[in-house]
Parts: structure tokens; sequence; C-alpha cells
């Protein structure tokens, strides 16, 4: 359990890694957003799924995704409101 | 080497990084972006330092609510494109570099403010016991006999109850001057942007039933854990904000009389217990009685969220809102 | 374990900081926001890991709230009345 709690905290670091990477070396603005919800769905979806599995106690694992389902509401309007503004400027 | 050194480490340097670039940046929106990030790094700070009630309060006002007041002041701040002239009276005192106040001397009166306080606290940390641990222990003494079992929900709204009293004072005292500062009687009227926005409607809805669980839960944790009044009126503070911006119904659709009374329903209801104990018999003032001071912190506490959650939608509002016609 | 999940949450914290730099490079206002969102949810898991590390449950509470809190700042840059953010055209 505790192998594969580290291997999906890799995995969850390495998207938040690739995020960043992407949010310094991408061209544009709506490149930037696109790299950012990878990172942020991803990332901290493995996260969550690596506590979750090493997790003691039931309420622990519901709050865990419930944090991580929320993350997922917001980012994803997050990026869709900033994609709307920049693509309305034109 | 140490991995909890290393991670405090990182904290430091980014909190200084933040805090250096904040201050030297010109454009004042990156300012804005920066301090929501700035406070990012101090809940991680505190969280570090042992203090969950403090990281909890700074993630609520730090993630949301003070992005959103700095991003009003910031439009006040920024000159109107229509307004006729070279805008030199926004523009003279701006704080970029760009175009500085005339004169050094405000560099200095500044400097020689900032050194003799850092000299005063450098002083005070000094004086400080070296060891000890000042009042923890009376605090764990007495709790028993405060009504609630959270140390710190015992020292706001038992031990240091006028504290606590006089800070819910203080914010009803912001939310009137911000109504002189806008010249305005209450919040009707005051409408965010005029385009209806289908998808922001869709999203509050489905986030504003979580948000009063949040509320609640938070207010039920300050009895035993940290959480408690503030962080619970922050987070209904930004559920009625996100609701307002959505054009839902929000406290700026309450009447008059309604918003004020819940603009004060907690500074009234500790002056309230402060009277009826002063005036007991048997009783100092502000003494609650132990089989009571339960169910009257629980009263305060949830008569508290209501007035912190309208007060700082209030500020919110005020400064985000123009009047439609 | 625990020393794992530290190890994790030092190398985030050297990805936000890395990230600090498309907040100072900008250019657009949208940029500025886009990396603050990233920071939120790096902070989050941050602050989940070190709950698990150091075992206080109290710190979950506060990446719950960071999450539930997230779309503030954004809807207030989108949806405050006026050209709020296009000023720089």
């Amino acid at each position: 359990m505790e192998i594969l709690s580290g291997t999906l905290c890799l995995l969850g670091a390495f998207f938040f890694m690739a995020g960043t990477v992407g949010l310094i070396r991408f061209p544009d603005s709506l490149s930037r957003i696109h790299a950012l919800t990878k990172a942020d769905n991803l990332g901290l979806g493995f996260i969550v799924l690596a506590l979750v599995v090493t997790s003691q106690s039931l309420t622990v694992a519901f709050k865990l995704i419930l944090i991580w389902l929320l993350a997922l509401v917001a980012s994803s309007s997050i990026c869709f409101f900033l994609a709307r503004k920049l693509i309305h400027r034109g | 080497m140490n991995l909890t050194l290393l991670f405090d480490v990182f904290l430091i340097a980014a909190l200084l990084l933040v805090s250096w670039r904040l201050l030297g940046a010109s454009d004042l929106f990156q300012a804005t972006v920066l301090f929501i990030s700035f406070g990012l790094f101090l809940s991680l700070a505190w969280i570090r330092l042992q203090a969950p009630d403090i990281a909890l309060a700074e993630a609520a006002v730090g993630a949301g609510l003070a992005g959103v007041l700095l991003l009003g002041t910031f439009k006040g701040l920024e000159p109107e494109e229509d307004r006729e002239g070279e805008n030199l009276s926004s523009e003279a005192c701006r704080l970029d570099p760009i175009s500085p106040c005339p004169g050094r001397a405000h560099l200095l009166l500044a400097f020689t403010f900032v050194g003799s306080m850092t000299a005063l606290l450098l002083l005070a940390v000094l004086d400080l016991p070296a060891e000890g641990d000042g009042l923890t222990l009376l605090v764990f003494q007495s709790l028993d006999r405060s009504g609630v079992e959270h140390p710190v929900t015992a020292v706001l709204l038992n031990f240091r109850f006028y504290d606590t009293w006089l800070e819910l004072g203080v914010l009803v005292a912001a939310a009137l001057s911000i109504l002189c500062v806008r010249n305005r009687l209450d919040l009707r009227e005051l409408r965010p942007s005029k385009v209806p926005d289908v998808m922001l409607r869709r999203l509050v809805m489905g986030l504003t039933p979580i948000m009063i669980l949040v509320v609640v839960y938070l207010l039920w944790l300050g009895d035993h854990a940290p959480g408690g009044a503030f962080q619970a009126g922050v987070v209904l503070a930004a559920m009625l904000i996100l609701l307002w911006f959505s054009g839902h119904a929000s406290i700026t659709s309450l009447s008059r009389i309604l918003w004020l009374f819940s603009l004060i329903a907690g500074f009234a209801m500790m002056l309230l217990a402060a009277v009826i104990t002063a005036s007991w018999p048997e009783m100092r003032p502000l003494e609650f009685a132990e089989e009571w001071s339960g169910a009257i912190i629980l009263a305060i506490e949830v008569a508290a969220t209501l007035s912190i959650g309208v007060v700082l939608s209030s500020l919110a509002i005020l400064s985000l809102g123009a009047v439609e016609d | 374990m625990e020393k794992f999940y530290l190890g994790v949450a030092c190398f985030l914290l050297a990805t936000m900081i890395v990230g600090l730099v498309r907040v100072f490079v900008g250019p657009d206002q949208e940029d500025r926001l886009v990396a603050v969102q990233l920071f939120g949810t790096t902070g989050v898991a941050i602050l989940l890991l070190l709950a698990e590390a150091f075992d206080a449950s109290s710190v979950r509470n506060a990446a719950l709230l960071f999450t539930l809190l997230a779309v503030l700042a954004v809807v207030a840059f989108v949806r405050s009345p006026g050209s709020l953010g296009e000023r720089e055209e």
C-alpha cells in the first residue's frame, strides 16, 4: 500500500512540475491556461488518491475526495472565465 | 538534510521574495495578485508555527476576501479612462515610481517611523522571558469552566470576551465608514457587471449549499477544534459576495432595517450579554455562570458569524458595486 | 512515509517559487491570475501532505477553505462593473 501511495504521490508531483513548466514556457495566455488545468486536475488528483489509499478513516478519505471534486469545479470554471475574458478582448 | 528545515527555508525564501516584489511592483494589479499568493504562503507558515486557527482564518481571508477587496481598491485607484484632462489628481500620488510624489521628505519620515517601530519590536521580543508558557497553563486550568473545549475559543469568547466584542465594534465601524466614503445609506441598487452570466449562476447555485454546510461545520468545530465564528463568517461573506456577483438574491435585496440588524447583531448580542451579567446580582460584569456559558457562547457565535459575514460582504459590495442607471 | 510526504511537499513548494516568475513577468493580468490559481491548487496539495505528515486534521480544513474560496478572486476580476482588467490596452 505504501509503495502504491508513494508512486501516486510522485505522479502527482510530476504533473505539478509539468504544470509549472507549462506556465513558464508556453508562448501565449490561452495555452498557459491549458497547462494549468492539467496540473490542477491530475496533480491534485494523484496526490489525493495517494493519501486516500493510506488514510485510516473513511471520513478523512471522504473529505479528501470532496476537496478534489471542489478543486475540479473551481479550476475548470476559473479557466473558463479567464479564457472567455481573453477571447472577448481579442 | 532535515526535511522540515528545508521546507521552512523554502517557505521563508518564498515569503521574502513575494513581499519584496509586492512592495517593489510598479503595477498595482501585480501587487494585488502577489498579495493573494502572499496569503497562501503565510497560511502555510501559520501551519508550520502550529497555529491552525490563524491558518484557517488566513486561508479564508487570504484566498478569497483580500483579493476581492484589493481588486475593488485597485479599481478605485486606477484613473478612469473617460476622465478629462491629464488625470493629474489621481496620477500625482500613485504608489508606483513612475510618478513619485514631489520631494523626498515623506521617504525620510517613513524610514524613521519604520525604523523606530522595528527597534521597539526588537526590544519587546528581547524583553520576553526566555522560558515559560505565559498564560497557557492558566487557560488549560480554567478550560472546563469556560463552556467550550477548545482553548482558543475559550479565550476569545469567555476569558478575553471584551477584546472580541470591541473587534466586532471595529468591523461595524469599518462598514459605517465605507458607507460614508461611498456616500450611501444602504446596499440596495448596487449591481455587479450588467451582462448576465449563465455559467456563473449555475456554478454559484452548486457551490452555495456546500458553503452553507461549511459555515455550519466551522461554527460547530469552534467548540472543540480550530474553527469558529470568524472563519465561518468569512465563508458566509464569500457566499454572499458570490451570490451578488452572479445576480442571485443576496444582502442587496434585504430591506434597510434587516440589513442594519444583521450588521450589528453580533455586537448587540455581546452588549446584551454584558448588560445582563452586569445587572445580575451575584455576578461580575462579563462573567458567565458555568452552566450557562456554553449556551451563551453558542448564541453569541451564531450572531457574530452573521454579523461578520454581512459586514465583510458589504465592504466588498460597496467597493465593487456600481449604481445602475 | 511521513518523511516522504514532507519531501514531496518541499518539491511542490519549490515549483511554486519557480512559478512566481510568471506572476512577475505577466504580461497580461490574466497570466498573473492563472499563476496564482496554480499556486492555490499546489498549496492545497501541500496542505494535504502536511496534514498527513504531521497528523493534523485541522490542516485539511484549511485546504477545504482554499478550494472552496478559490473562485472568489477570479469572479471578482471578471464580473466587476466597468472595464476592470481592460485597462492595459
